[in-house]
């Protein structure tokens, strides 16, 4: 009983959704009406929408890298803090408080190439002008300022979770600190770190306005042409198809990563 | 003195923020011997023991190993494994792995770790459960693990920390002497640290009874037991009751403005003290004059015996007997002199 309307939600905004998005990817209409075609699924593997997804999950797969590189030192040195770092963890959480567009166009700002707050700095320093605006740096750079709260914060709580006579024992059986961070303090973290990439890699593999943004509208990611189906050009048919497309290969790549999750003998991630 | 002694705390005080758990303790502890620490939580057992594993550093004192200070040595350094209250077993390595674990840090030969680990399951009695995962064990096989994880170390000194806490009562006590046996077949230093009087007295070489952060006593069960040194370690061990008295003068005492017969020597003429009578070393008979009279409030069966209450001049005593009084009933208090254990006055300290 009490899960009815949780249920009647998921049918509303996911189950439906999902069918009008087969339903415009695999119908097209003319002058006969509507007929089921795989026009639209055809012309997504056209070689300029390949490389636009090549290229996105390129940058999502640098983006993450960098994130990872980023979050699990932090989210150490965080849950090592007498406190639990609470104070430094609010801090790293508090750009999440804003509003993601706006954080996005401040990047902007700070990276213009003549008037950027960045390069005054730097000509100021008579240093070289810092031109990223418009490139891939530029987007994976608002990529990783973007999500990394979301890799830091499900690492943080796993390390949080490892009992501390865990810990101590390794230390008792002759580890070091460096054996025991590779041999128990990441092997149990692993559940944070599967969830971290999921939740960096997913939004940013699909994203659209930090290309838009940061790429100055140069570089086009499949998130930007699938926006482009449905507000520029209104075939909404392609739109569905590649979407369709792009979610069967995020699809794979989380349950290969899974498999590879599995092997390592971590626990439960986000599947 | 200097016998055999492995570990030596010199002074050592230890506290955390504003408490001061341990207050300039010093304590041997000699090769072979099973020691334990034993006290009312927050007495500063586990403190002790987490100072001989390195995992905490003293404030003031030094901590010597066979005569070398090793205060400021970390644990991964010290030929010492530990048996954590909680097991703290490595969920992610099966058991196999779990005990392997200290052999593979020190890059050991495969085949001999092979061998190790299934000499060291045999010794707890869990042969061939290595490929089993931690979570599939219960408490009592999650104990011998992390028993067989410390001793496949081949440590010089096992720390145990209240281990047998979390187990039932049977199985509690079948592995009091199994450890016991373990103990005597690895002929290695145990340092066990309980609050359980029962335990401490079943198992140990020596027993230290410490309270507020300091040692109270330190001896063979059986001192313990029988020449309590104070009021509290008498209260400790076992149940006790404890009477003001005043001694007269060697071997004369007076309570409850009776005077009687003791074989305690050497307390100042008129000396305020402690005496302590085990509820065992009473026997109630008779009311008669000259004796400490008083009437039965309850008599409760406990198996071995009957724990009677009896009550006189305000004073409930607790005995234990084998007859069944009915309340109400008039009785004399009577103790052999040598049942009687006078003891100075502790220093009253606040919250004990």
């Amino acid at each position: 009983m009490v899960g009815y309307p949780y249920l009647i939600w998921m049918v509303v905004f996911i189950v439906v959704p999902l069918i009008m998005i087969f339903y415009y990817a695999f119908t097209v209409k003319d002058a006969n009406g509507t007929r089921f075609a795989l026009d639209h699924l055809m012309k997504s593997f056209d070689s300029k929408y390949m490389v636009a997804l090549g290229k996105s999950f390129l940058y999502a797969f640098i983006a993450t890298v960098i994130c990872l590189i980023l979050a699990y030192p932090l989210a150490l040195i965080l849950v090592k803090r007498s406190n639990g770092g609470s104070a430094m963890l609010f801090i790293f959480i508090l750009p999440m408080w804003m509003n993601f567009l706006l954080r996005t166009y401040a990047w902007l700002s700070l990276l213009e190439t003549n008037n950027g707050l960045l390069n005054t700095v730097l000509r100021a320093l008579h240093l070289p002008v810092l031109d990223i605006i418009g490139t891939p740096k530029a987007i994976v750079l608002g990529m990783v300022y973007n999500f990394l709260p979301f890799m830091v914060l499900p690492i943080y709580n796993a390390l949080a979770k490892i009992d501390k006579s865990i810990m101590e024992a390794a230390y008792d059986l002759g580890a070091n600190d460096f054996k025991r961070l590779l041999k128990v303090t990441i092997p149990l973290s692993m559940p944070g770190v599967m969830s971290g990439i999921t939740m960096v890699f997913m939004p940013a593999v699909t994203s659209f306005v930090i290309p838009n943004l940061l790429g100055s509208g140069k570089v086009n990611l499949i998130g930007n042409i699938i926006e482009q189906q449905f507000l520029l050009t209104y075939d909404w048919g392609f739109g569905a198809a590649l979407s369709l497309i792009l979610m069967i290969i995020i699809l794979i790549s989380m349950a290969v990563m899974q498999r590879s999750d599995e092997d390592m003998e971590g626990g439960a991630g986000l599947w | 003195m200097e016998k055999n002694v492995i570990i030596r705390l010199e002074n050592v005080t230890k506290s955390f923020e504003d408490q001061v758990v341990l207050k300039n303790i010093t304590l041997d502890v000699e090769k072979n011997e099973f020691l334990t620490l034993l006290g009312p939580s927050g007495c500063g057992k586990t403190t002790t023991l987490r100072l001989i594993g390195g995992f905490e550093k003293p404030d003031e004192g030094i901590i010597l190993h066979q005569g070398k200070d090793i205060s400021n040595v970390p644990p991964y350094k010290r030929n010492v494994n530990t048996v954590f209250q909680k097991y703290a077993l490595f969920p992610h390595l099966n058991v196999y792995e779990n005990i392997a674990f200290g052999l593979n840090i020190k890059k050991m030969n495969k085949s001999l770790i092979k061998e190790k680990v299934e000499k060291a399951l045999r010794q707890v009695n869990l042969d061939g459960y290595e490929n089993r995962r931690i979570e599939q064990l219960s408490g009592g096989q999650q104990q011998r693990i992390a028993i067989a994880r410390a001793i496949v170390n081949e440590p010089e000194i096992l720390l145990l920390d209240e281990p047998l806490g979390a187990l039932d009562l049977k199985l509690r006590q079948e592995m009091q002497y199994e450890l016991k046996t373990l103990q005597k077949e690895l002929g290695i230093t145990f340092v066990y640290v309980t609050h359980d009087q029962e335990e401490a007295l079943t198992m140990s070489d020596t027993v230290v009874v410490m309270n507020n952060g300091v040692i109270q006593q330190k001896g063979t069960p059986e001192d313990i037991y029988n020449e309590p040194v104070n009021a509290f370690v008498a209260d400790f061990i076992g149940e006790s009751n404890i009477i003001d008295g005043i001694m007269k003068q060697d071997g004369v005492l007076e309570i409850f403005g009776r005077i009687y017969e003791c074989v305690d020597k050497g307390f100042a003429i008129n000396e305020k003290v402690d005496v302590v009578v085990r509820p065992e070393d009473i026997k109630l008979l008779e009311p008669s004059e000259n004796k400490i009279n008083g009437q039965v409030t309850s008599c409760i069966f406990k198996g071995v015996h009957y724990e009677t209450c009896v009550m006189t001049d305000g004073f409930e005593w607790v005995i234990h007997n084998t007859k069944n009084f009915k309340p109400g009933e008039h009785v004399s208090i009577n103790v052999d002199p040598f049942d009687i254990h006078i003891m100075k006055k502790m220093v009253k300290e606040t919250g004990t």
